[in-house]
């Protein structure tokens, strides 16, 4: 029952604004694909094109392969969970999840008995008399998942539907979609600000920003091999070092990395994870070989939790002939004993790199 | 000082003048209207004024059909009106203008050009060229007119009532619907009506007790006879024979004692309604 749902080149302007221009992205049957980009980007615009409750400017929509540009929204067989729940106010829980058999001509007692299913299926099989309003905000979500996946749509859109829920309750989620997905199997466009979320759940991430689709593909590729420095940033990378790439390797004041091939010589930004990065005490002073890592000193040092954030002041290797000095951020497990002042070496795990255009 | 009895004591000088004038005036006419309060000769118990032959029945009968009808007919229409508005994506100030064309205008007003346009020599019946065959809605036995009129103010103060209590709400809930598979008509009846059964309920209560005490639509656009309550009232208050005078209470008081009447179970009606809200 799960569709394939592809934009063919869709554009939508508001007025004098384009809000989406040219967005092309095939997701594929049975796929999660989640749609990454901050507030304001365009994201809910293209689901709201995707379900029929707005048209185009110009472009068209797909599933299947099948133009459905004159398909009004109720025939589309395309669910979509909001932001908000949107619970019908006047009927119980168990009476919002039949709402779409009963449209369909279901009967009653068919259709309540089918929404029970759905309903155990978010685990609150014991709500199903309750009114809307006495739910918490977590569990109106989850019954606003059960609605539309009541409805057995080809294609499920979810627009941020965990953002408000604190973040017991989004991991709690996050294993609903899992089981939805092994279950049911739907296709599902996951619309998310959060890098963690989009990781999370997707099989592959697309990136919208400023209405275009700035790069697609599987979640490392994302994060390890951004197209562009705004790809990188949108998925929290931090470090963008400049550096002159030639040859196939790129030199800054980490050294001389071998970066992927086909890159043009000529200026260009090395691309490095902070979680990729190790530090390395000096305690010995730093008497070592000629192909040392490169020294800096700490400049700060932040907790995020379980790990720390560590920012190091690295200067280019005395007798590189460059007086660069870049900040380095490095994140670390642990509660490394690193205070500002120390001074340490930075080594890229796997000696690999990546450059984007500078 | 309990709270309650705080607010009820800073109430107090708006309600009770409000409560001393309109139960004075009430009690007034139900002596009035039992003989009890002449304006010439001896007081003298009696309730001829409530009995007349049974035209007080009549009359209330009419009011009765000529309010419930124009109330069916505004609720009906401006939910119509409130529906289109709430998902074709009007913008309010195309509601605005459609409030502002109908509800400042005085029903007297409307009612003389209901009168021009529908009469059997009026504006239709001359555009569409049937004087003979046009329906007799002014001072015809079914009060069209004057339903018509009601129907038309009212409606768009019944519309305007439901767009404001659902404007929030009633967008968002109708494109889920949508995105659920439920069809146009499926979303109007659906989802929009129980969505606007409270206000819808409340607005039904206003327009039938306005429309049972009106006077000017039923005076200018109905028959000579019968006469409904406020019409009636009216022509009794204003007779030179100051024997009327009692018949001229008990009618109003009629009026009263339905519209308490309908307000009573229209709140209890609306009580349970209003459960899930
Ligand atoms: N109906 C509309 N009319 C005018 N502008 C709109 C409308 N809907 C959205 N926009 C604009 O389009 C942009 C993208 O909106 P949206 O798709 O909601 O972003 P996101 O969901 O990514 O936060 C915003 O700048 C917003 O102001
Ligand atoms: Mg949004």
């Amino acid at each position: 029952m799960s569709s394939s749902l592809t934009f063919d080149r869709v554009s939508r302007m508001f007025g004098q604004s384009e809000v989406l221009s040219d967005v092309s992205l095939t997701v594929p049957a049975r796929s999660l694909v989640a749609l990454l980009g901050a507030s304001g980007s365009g994201k809910s615009t293209l689901l709201r094109i995707a379900s029929g409750l707005d048209a185009p400017s110009s472009g068209s929509v797909l599933v299947d392969g099948q133009d459905a540009s004159a398909v009004p929204a109720e025939n589309r067989g395309i669910a979509v969970v909001f932001q908000k729940p949107l619970l019908f106010p006047h009927l119980t829980v168990v009476d919002n999840v039949a709402f779409p058999a009963r449209m369909a001509g279901v009967t009653r007692r068919e259709a309540r008995s089918q929404a029970l299913e759905f309903l155990d299926l978010v685990q609150l099989g014991g709500f199903a008399r309750r009114m809307p309003g006495q739910l918490s905000g977590g569990q109106e979500q989850r019954v606003s998942l059960a609605r539309a996946l009541a409805a057995q749509p080809r294609i499920l859109l979810l627009d941020e539907p965990f953002s408000s829920l604190d973040s017991r309750l989004t991991d709690d989620m996050y294993e609903l979609v899992g089981k939805i997905r092994a279950e049911l199997e739907p296709t599902i466009v996951l619309v998310t600000h959060d890098r963690r979320e989009a990781s999370v759940l997707a099989d592959t991430i697309a990136v919208l920003d400023e209405g275009t689709i700035l790069q697609h593909g599987p979640v490392p590729e994302l994060h390890y091999q951004p197209a562009t420095r705004a790809v990188n940033r949108i998925l929290g990378g931090l470090n963008e070092v400049p550096g002159h790439a030639a040859g196939g390797f790129h030199t800054s004041v980490l050294g001389r990395v071998r970066v992927q091939p086909g890159v043009p010589d000529g200026p260009a930004l090395l691309v490095v994870r902070q979680e990729a990065l190790r530090l390395i005490r000096n305690d010995d002073g730093g008497t070592s070989s000629g192909d040392e890592a490169p020294t800096g000193v700490v400049t700060e040092v932040k907790s995020m939790g379980a790990h720390v954030l560590v920012r190091v002041r690295v200067e280019s290797a005395p007798g590189s002939g460059s007086t660069a000095v870049e900040s380095i951020a490095v994140e670390l497990a642990g509660a490394p004993a690193l205070r500002a002042g120390d001074r340490v070496g930075v080594s890229l795990a796997g000696g690999q790199g990546w450059v984007v255009r500078a | 000082m309990a709270p309650r009895a705080r607010a009820l004591l800073i109430a107090a000088p708006a309600v009770l003048p409000v409560a001393l004038v309109l139960t004075g005036a009430l009690v007034a006419a139900l002596l009035q209207s039992l003989g009890l309060l002449p304006i010439i000769g001896e007081p003298e118990f009696s309730t001829a004024a409530w009995d007349a032959d049974g035209e007080l029945l009549l009359a209330t009968g009419i009011s009765v059909y000529i309010a419930a009808a124009s109330t069916v007919l505004s609720v009906v229409v401006g939910f119509l009106i409130a529906a289109y508005v709430l998902t074709s994506g009007v913008s309010s100030r195309v509601l605005a203008v459609l409030s502002a064309a109908s509800v400042p205008i005085p029903h007297l007003v409307a009612a003389g050009a209901m009168g021009l346009l529908l009469s059997d020599a009026g504006f239709l019946a001359r555009v569409f060229g049937m004087p003979s065959g046009f329906p007799g809605l002014v001072g015809g036995r079914g009060w069209g007119a004057a339903i018509l009129e009601f129907g038309w103010k009212e409606s768009a103060f019944v519309a305007l009532v439901l767009v404001g209590s659902m404007a929030r709400s009633a967008g968002g809930l109708c494109e889920a619907a949508a995105t659920l598979g439920a069809s146009a008509k499926q979303r109007m009846l659906h989802v929009l009506l129980p969505l606007a059964l409270p206000a819808l309920g409340v607005s039904a209560l206003v327009v039938f007790v306005y429309t049972l005490g009106s006077y000017e639509a039923p005076w200018l656009l109905g028959p000579v006879s019968p006469e409904p309550l406020p019409v009636r009232a009216v022509r009794l208050f204003g007779s030179i024979d100051l024997t009327a005078r009692p018949e001229a209470m008990a009618t109003a008081l009629a009026s009263v004692v339905v519209g308490l009447a309908a307000i009573g179970a229209g709140l209890l009606l609306l009580r349970r309604v209003r459960g899930w809200r």
